[in-house]
């Protein structure tokens, strides 16, 4: 079976199906996350003691796991641009780096959910902290699906490349798009919920 | 052709690697802000001004909307006009019942 415009523009949108496909998928998720970045609000409005996000939680430890975020996606992007090259090995290298770095993000996530919890913080110990745990929780799993895709491209998704180069290209472009999102809502809510 | 785009190709990552150094300055500049307890309105659009700037940054260079077609657009914009709804009604209906 041949799937059309999987590497050809169609005429009607302008892209490849994949990429309306990611950017409609996109679109789903800015009405997640903004759903829950109302609910802080609300939460926040209504709550007469809001404690500040930097007298409880680790802003360095946060800092440095933006810096690792923001790295991974330039690294998404250099994977990307090796692929456009003809680059094979050049993209996996960038590729295993960009996934490496989401397991860096993961695991300094897990120390810090640790050492919360040995504070005894907990959801249910106040509203501020069940935001906290559900935005950042929620935006964890985004960071494990997309690490699960990006391996998957890394390791035997990559045999595509043998058979056609310019659509695994695309998929690697597509997948891109989802993880730049997910820098994106944690460039937002780190300062929202750390800082503020 | 091939060169042209082997070209445009180098001029994104060029363009990415710049956009890089700005977004990891920025986010240690946005951490250092905390350090120095200005009022809260003041920290509040320091850090959500920053916040809004580097997005923007990561939409228009990593995501490549500066190339994408109307329909990208049109997509993003139904999105966000929806969620601002998320954030508009129920702040009426606040606003409404005091």
């Amino acid at each position: 079976m041949v799937i059309p415009y999987t590497s050809t523009v169609r005429e009607d949108t302008g892209v490849y199906n994949a990429k309306l496909g990611i950017w409609l998928f996109l679109a789903s998720e800015v009405m997640l996350f903004g759903g829950l970045f109302s609910a802080y609000i609300f939460l926040r409005m209504s709550e007469q003691n809001w404690p500040r996000g930097s007298d409880h939680l680790n802003v360095w430890q946060a800092t440095a796991n933006t810096i690792v975020l923001i790295t991974s996606s330039i690294t998404m992007v250099m994977s990307w641009a090796s692929l456009v090259m003809g680059r094979f090995r050049r993209y996996r290298l960038f590729m295993g780096a960009t996934v490496l770095l989401a397991a860096v993000f993961l695991v300094s996530k897990a120390f810090e959910y640790a050492a919360d919890f040995a504070h005894g913080m907990f959801p249910s110990t106040n509203t501020f902290l069940a935001i906290y745990f559900t935005l950042t929780g929620i935006h964890g799993l985004h960071v494990v699906g997309g690490m699960a895709v990006n391996l998957y491209q890394w390791g035997p998704g990559s045999r595509v490349w043998r058979t056609d180069p310019a659509r695994f290209t695309n998929r690697v472009e597509v997948a891109g798009l989802y993880w730049h999102f997910v820098d994106l809502v944690w460039i937002v809510l780190f300062p929202v919920v750390y800082l503020l | 052709m091939e060169d042209e785009e082997s070209a445009a190709v180098q001029r994104r990552v060029r363009s990415a690697t710049r956009v890089f150094s700005v977004l990891a300055v920025l986010t240690v500049v946005s951490a250092e802000s905390w350090t120095l307890h200005l009022p809260f309105l003041v920290a509040m659009t320091i850090a959500l001004g920053i916040a809004v700037f580097k997005g923007l940054l990561v939409a228009m260079h990593f995501m490549h909307l500066t190339a994408e077609g109307r329909l990208i657009y049109l997509l993003l914009a139904l999105a966000l006009t929806a969620a601002s709804a998320l954030l508009l009604l129920p702040a009426a209906d606040l606003f409404l019942r005091g």
